[in-house]
């Protein structure tokens, strides 16, 4: 099962109500097979803009951070989501998948960016395999052709006959 | 076939053994191999190359993650005490667009991480969309947009 974090933001409630939210969001997410590991409170925050909370249309400035991380399935992702945006009491909510395994060392590739484009190697794949228009597909052609058409192939006088 | 010429040419000038450019000389023998401590030493590799520079988020070992639109405060104290640093200050000021990587002067590798971390943040309304978030204004600077490292992203 993918590993999820399920961010939950939620509208400005009391904490009774806050409570109750957030066990309705958590047995929502058991009863569709997840998980949980882990919950936890980011804090109250200012939101990055102004939002509205659901049929009062109350604006909502600062609010409540919540992150549930749990495993489930993606049908099970797929329904709770829609359940969870749907609630009331939430404002925003996102379930985004987290890789589990362990991250691949890349190396920093600066020096190379840093380097003339003329000596990066990302340019001269891209001029190896450059598209090239008819005409200087022709020119090409007929310079080659002229190179070797220079190229002597037999004796301008005749040598000497045995 | 001007190719060819040079060629053999190089060959024979590097290995003027296996040819016998003049048929007076007898080929001469081997010369054996002597090593003493008077010899020149051959190092194999430059002792003063410099090390390959590497990009911020690669030198300092800072990892994004997409709920902290401040990023790794904890991580960030280590590096400069006074300031913290946000992940806000890939964003322009004035279009809440991220700057791209001749301007951030990052890695392919960590660009593509920045890119994917501020979508992810700004679907789970960590982050604002439109507007950088006027609190994080006045951070210190990373980098300046007015000079890039290159004209633009693909010179």
């Amino acid at each position: 099962m993918p590993f999820y974090e399920v961010s939950m933001i939620t509208r400005s409630l009391s904490k009774a109500d806050l409570v109750k939210a957030l066990t309705r969001a958590g047995n929502t997410l058991l009863d569709h097979g997840a998980v949980i590991e882990k919950v936890e409170s980011l804090g109250h925050r200012d939101l990055p803009y102004k939002r509205l909370a659901k049929q009062t249309n109350e604006p909502v400035y600062a609010s409540n951070f919540f992150l549930f991380k749990a495993h489930m399935s993606r049908e099970a992702r797929q329904k709770t989501k829609s359940i969870l945006t749907h609630d009331l009491d939430t404002v925003q909510v996102d379930l985004i998948q987290v890789d589990t395994l362990p991250a691949l060392k890349v190396e920093c590739n600066l020096e190379e960016i840093l380097k003339a484009p003329a000596e990066r190697q990302a340019v001269s794949d891209l001029r190896e395999n450059q598209k090239m228009g008819h005409f200087t597909r022709q020119m090409i052609y007929k310079r080659t052709e002229k190179e070797w058409k220079s190229i002597p192939k037999s004796y301008p006088i005749a040598p000497p006959r045995p | 076939m001007l190719k060819s010429a040079s060629s053999l040419a190089k060959r024979l000038l590097l290995n003027s053994q296996s040819f016998r450019l003049c048929s007076s000389t007898s080929s001469s023998p081997v010369p054996a191999v002597v090593h003493s401590e008077d010899e020149p030493v051959v190092l194999e590799s430059n002792p003063y190359t410099k090390e390959p520079r590497k990009c911020l988020l690669c030198s300092t070992g800072v990892e994004l993650d997409y709920k902290n639109s401040r990023l790794l405060q904890v991580y960030l104290k280590r590096f400069c005490q006074s300031s913290i640093k946000s992940f806000q200050q890939f964003v322009s000021t004035f279009s809440g667009r991220v700057y791209d990587r001749h301007i951030t002067g990052l890695c392919d590798e960590q660009q593509k991480k920045l890119i994917e971390a501020i979508a992810k943040s700004r679907r789970a309304g960590f982050m604002p969309i439109f507007v950088k978030d006027p609190k994080y204004a006045r951070d210190p600077k990373l980098f300046d947009p007015l000079k890039p490292i290159r004209p633009h992203s693909f010179a």
